[in-house]
Parts: C-alpha cells; structure tokens; sequence
C-alpha cells in the first residue's frame, strides 16, 4: 500500500513541477516523476553511507518527499499549451499499442524473468526490501553496479504483486516514445513520420525482448533520449541543461555505461551556446560571451546529471575505492588506485563479440544478417530487425544529400543528433565489448533523423517509404508477438507452470522456509532471485560468494563440484545449500540432509539436466 | 551546392530503403531461425493435439 501512495505522491511531486511549463509540461512531468521515485532513496543512500545506519525504505523516502512538499506548493503556474483537438492515431500505432498490451498479459501470467534479472537485478531489489540497505552487500561485482532499475523495481515488488511487477518494465517505453516523439518534433518530422518511427523503434527486437524483461537497458536509454531532448529544447538554457542533466543521471543511474552518451550529449549541450532553442536556420557568427555560456551550459548538465547520478559513484568510491567498480578507469587509474574488480576479466571483452559475429568487419552488415552463435537471434541482446535495415541507408542518403545541398548551419539539430549517434557507435567500436545492446542508446536518437527523411518523401516516394516501413514494423511486431505467444504456449497453457515454484522450476519447500532461513546458492547465479521464495524472505548467499567463503577461484560460473566447510557457512548464517548439478562433500563438522528435490520437469515427467535440491545444514562443532 | 539532384533527398531514399528491407528478409538469420521455431512450435503443438 505504501508503495502506492509513493507513487501517487511522486505523480503529485511531478504535476506541481511540471505545471510552470508549457509545451514541455509531459515531459518534465516524466522526468520529474522518475527523479521523485529514484532521488529519495539515493539521499537515504548517502546518509547510510555518513552514518551506517541502514534506512532506504519506501516509507523514508515518502517522508523526504513530503519534506520537499511545502516549496512545491509555492511554485508558480504557467498557462498550459494550447490543447491540440485529439487526432486519429493511425492503425500502426494502435496495432503497437494492442501487441505491446497483449505481451503484458501474457506476461502477468508469468513471473519476472530474464537472466541479468533474476541474477542480480531483481536480488539487489530483494536485498533492499530485506535490509533498507544501499550497500554492495557482498564483492560479486554485478551486485555493486548502479542500481535505479533495482530500486524502482524494489518499490513496486514492495507493494505490488510480482506478476504485475513483472510487466513493469513496459511502462518506461512511454517515457522513450515521449521523448523519441518530441525529438522528432525538433528535427521537423512530420506527425505520421514521428509515430512511424516510434513504432519502429519499439518494434527493434532489443527493445521489445528487453521490455518484458526487469532489466535497466530500457529505462537507461529512455533517459538518454529525455536529456538529449531537453538540451536541444526551446527552454531557457540553465532549465533546460539542469532538466538534462537530471536525466542524464538517471540514466547513469540505470547503466553506468550511458556516461558514453553523457560525453556525446554534454558536446551537443556546449555546442548550444546561449540561445533559447536550437532550431535550424541561420546563426550569426560567435558572438562575445558565447564561449562563456556554453561553458555554462557544460557546467549546468554536468553538475546536475552528478546530483542525479552520481550516488552510486560516490557509494563505489568509498565502499570500494574506485567510483567507476568493477571497472578499471584508463589513464589515471594507476595513478588513483581505481583498478577493475579482482573478480573482473577484462580480457574477455575482445571476444564477447565472438557471439555475434566471427570477424569485426561483419559488424557492417549485422542489421542485415544478424547471426547469432547459439540461434538465438532475436532477445533482449540480439538483433536490429526490418526496420532498422530499412532505415539506415535511405536516412543516410537523405540527410547526407540534404546537408551538401543545403550546408550545415540549416540541419544543426539533425547534426547534433548524427553526431551523438556517431560519437556512441565510434565509442562502442574502439572500447571493444562489443555486444549490440550496448550501442542501443544511439538508436532513438537517430529515430529523428529517419522521420525527418520520411517528411522530405512526397506524393508517391512517401507512400513508397510509409508502406516499406509499415511493412517491417508489422514483420517486426509479428516476430516479437509470437515469441511471446509461444513461451505463453508452452510454459503457461501447456506446462501449466502458474506457481512461482513450477514457473521457476525449483523444489516447492523454498517457499515455505522458517523466517531467518538462509541459502547458499551453488547452481548457476540465474537461481538467486528464484531462491528468495515467494514472500521474498529467504536471504540467498550469491554463488560468487559462497566460492570465496570456501575457497574457490573466483568466477561468475557454478563450480562442479565443491567440498563444503563448516566454519564459514556457519559464520554467515547459512541454514540450507541449494545445488543444480554440482557434486558436493563436506567437512565432519555438518551434516547435509536433503530436503527437497526436484529432478523431473512436474508438467512432462521428463528428466531434468540436473537435480534442483535443497539441502537443510546441521552444523556438529562448535 | 545547388547541384545535388532533389530526388536524392526526397525519392531516392524511399526507394533505397524498400531494397534494403529486401535484402534483409533475404539474408537474415534471425527471421529464418524464427520462422523455423514458429514451424517446430505448429507441429509441437499438432502432436500434442492428435
């Protein structure tokens, strides 16, 4: 219940904000509503971090909020827009709208879902509730990675039930198709052009698979999209640069990997200088205090997207010496002491991109062939889909074409927005990880770019180009709708696995554990959230740390087999050991006796590949 | 640079956007691996029906 009225005083928080603004009102309401939910808790997060005392609850950062009520109260009003007479959406939209409603259905039939998800996104959330803790709580360094999907998520599981929950994550593609939309707005795309190109963007397999999943790249890359709206928007430039920076730090706060797109955004920010806006057409040359404002411009984004963002840094920086953990800072590293993570391989990064493609060069023609090394071509981490191919050389072209015709100085807005495209891809490219999600961010923000050459089309030419597009949303749509009806088919019709036990394919005892229990995982990290149990009250030892506790080398793999040793274990509390697989003996001061297991899939009788069992621990030394 | 034909703004695009979608369906892997999952979940569900 709390939750609820959290997020009602958010939405109150974000109206009374927003009201001071005109055409923008939907959008600072947007990015306002996020930084009421997500703000509290990071000012809970540094007085845990001044004071120790562990106090992130929904019900504290309520009250901060409540605190901050009465100056809202003052603010002023401006008139709103003129409101536009309601318009026919068009089928396309509606038929979005109608895939994206049916997949939340089938979704709320389920549970959360996803692997990053249930290895530590959704167990950062579980730790929060059970601790009101913000701190790493142990070294395994996915845990210590910003956290804003976590702590919203962690919000809503504390008062929503966990199907519903499990559908939340399409609620931040309305912020990115609000912004999308008002960029393509900026960059003079046409209404129809703009609701194509959002279709489309939603259609994108990266997005929609990770939609339906409680991961962060969806709420990182929507705040990405906001900030780069607010800095070209039509606002004061200290508003709009601090609404910018807001967003920027948001977005920091769901992937730190998005400091990449600050870098692009914050160069789009300098560039704006002082005028009220950035619309094409003619600009005088630099004028006398230019130079200034746009350092203004630069310290403004910059200081606010660190207020919004630079909690989980600063939470790093003294817990773990290092702001950017588990990743070594170049240059200066050496020099401050902010290596990588002991636990954290570098050297893997040359060959992620071994999944995708088997030479670099591939990477050109990926939007077109999109392999994938095990089949899965289209999830959350794979493939571009029609649309995109479609779109990237007709947009090229176009605005290639355009811009010699016409000189720069007439598409600055579109440059900006090629530019900040441009500068992720080429980041992207030279870093090394290169897995095609981490480049999403550019998408949107080059969605603009292909509606404004959709609106250049005319007669004809434009019905070629709409039904084109058209044509691979709808393939697009199709691809991901059927995905989704097919795992519905067959996991929920079929297999019937309704429970959280049977949906996550565990021994039912875990949701029935006396308070206080505690597992140590031994199976995959997958298992983790799983293990909590349905009340979400089990505390579960991450397999990365219980191969610390007993003295394995650290590694992100379940190990094969494992001698267990009474001291550590019974020094953190562990009351059972949980195992998918793995071969387990131990000292002479436990006992391991099994109390559940399950090594046959309940709904086919068929074997499972490894037995699912829980072992309750009897400790005989003191 | 009033040279550059208008239609490379306004036509060409269109055009060169429908031949990229085809090459797409022709070569992408991920529509052909889709579509041979969809066929394997028809006959999966057939069998289950017969």
């Amino acid at each position: 219940m709390i939750s609820l009225l959290y997020l009602l005083l958010c939405g109150w928080t974000a109206a009374r904000m927003a009201r001071q603004f005109g055409a923008e009102r939907r959008l600072v309401a947007t990015a306002v509503f996020f930084g009421a939910c997500i703000l509290p808790f990071h000012l809970l997060g540094v007085f845990e971090l001044s004071t120790g005392v562990r106090a992130a609850t929904t019900v504290n950062a309520a009250l901060l909020l409540l605190a901050a009520a009465p100056l809202l109260r003052c603010m002023p009003s401006a008139p709103p827009s003129l409101a536009l007479p309601p318009r026919h959406w068009g089928w396309l939209p509606r038929l979005t709208l109608a895939v994206f409603g049916l997949a939340a259905l089938m979704l709320a039939f389920g549970r959360p879902r996803g692997y990053e998800v249930t290895a530590y996104h959704l167990p950062v959330s579980v730790h929060l509730l059970q601790t009101a803790s913000l701190m790493a709580w142990d070294g395994n360094f996915p845990h210590t990675f910003p956290a804003n999907a976590s702590l919203l998520w962690a919000v809503l599981l504390d008062g929503l039930p966990e199907r519903i929950v499990a559908t939340a994550n399409l609620a931040l593609l309305v912020p990115l198709v609000l912004a999308v939309q008002a960029l393509c707005r900026l960059a003079n795309a046409d209404r129809k052009a703009s609701l194509t190109a959002c279709c489309g963007m939603l259609g994108v397999p990266m997005f929609a698979f990770s939609a339906v999943e409680l991961g962060a790249d969806i709420g990182g890359i929507a705040f990405v999209a906001l900030a780069m709206y607010f800095v070209l928007s039509p606002l004061r430039p200290t508003v709009a640069m601090t609404l910018a920076g807001l967003c920027m730090g948001l977005a920091l706060g769901f992937k730190s990997l998005h400091l990449i797109s600050a870098l692009a955004i914050g160069c789009v920010a300098c560039a704006r200088g002082s005028e009220s806006g950035a619309t094409d057409g003619c600009r005088g040359p630099l004028r006398a205090g230019d130079l200034q404002a746009r350092l203004w411009n630069a310290a403004v984004f910059g200081g606010a997207a660190l207020l919004a963002g630079g909690f989980w840094m600063l939470r790093n920086a003294v817990v773990l010496g290092n702001p950017l953990h588990p990743v070594g800072v170049p240059l200066v590293g050496g020099l401050l002491g902010w290596l990588p993570a002991a636990d954290f391989n570098a050297s893997l990064r040359g060959t992620t991109e071994l999944e995708w493609v088997d030479h670099a060069w591939q990477w050109l023609v990926y939007p077109w062939t999109e392999p994938q090394r095990y089949g899965q071509n289209f999830k959350h981490s794979s493939g571009l889909g029609a649309f995109v191919a479609a779109a990237i050389p007709g947009t090229a072209l176009a605005l290639g074409a355009a811009v010699l015709r016409d000189g720069m100085q007439a598409h600055r807005v579109r440059l900006a927005l090629l530019g900040a495209v441009l500068f992720i891809v080429a980041t992207w490219w030279l870093l090394g990880d290169r897995q095609p999600r981490y480049v999403l961010a550019a998408l949107p923000l080059a969605m603009p770019l292909l509606a404004w050459a959709v609106t250049q089309a005319a007669g004809r030419w434009r019905r070629v180009f709409d039904t084109g597009l058209a044509l691979g949303i709808v393939a697009m749509l199709g691809v991901f709708l059927s995905r989704q009806a097919v795992g519905f088919g067959d996991r929920i019709v079929l297999s019937k696995q309704v429970s959280r036990a049977s949906f996550y394919e565990y021994p039912a005892l875990v949701d029935s554990l006396p308070a206080g229990a505690a597992i140590l995982n031994l199976a995959d990290r997958s298992w983790h959230y799983p293990l909590a149990g349905a009340a979400l009250s089990n505390r579960v030892v991450s397999m990365p740390e219980g191969r610390r506790m007993l003295g394995l080398p650290p590694s992100l793999t379940a190990p094969r087999a494992v001698r267990l040793l009474a001291a550590p274990l019974q020094a953190a509390g562990v009351t059972h050991v949980f195992a998918a697989g793995t071969k387990l003996s131990h000292d002479t001061c436990m006992q391991l006796d099994e109390a559940a297991r399950l090594d046959r899939n309940p709904g086919t009788g068929a074997p499972l590949g490894g037995a699912r069992v829980l072992y309750a621990v009897r400790y005989l030394c003191r | 640079m009033s040279h550059i034909p208008a239609a490379l703004v306004s036509k060409v695009p269109a055009g060169l956007s429908a031949c990229s979608m085809a090459v797409y369906f022709c070569c992408s892997e991920g529509i052909r691996n889709h579509l041979a999952m969809l066929w394997q979940a028809v006959q999966a569900v057939a069998g289950h029906l017969r």
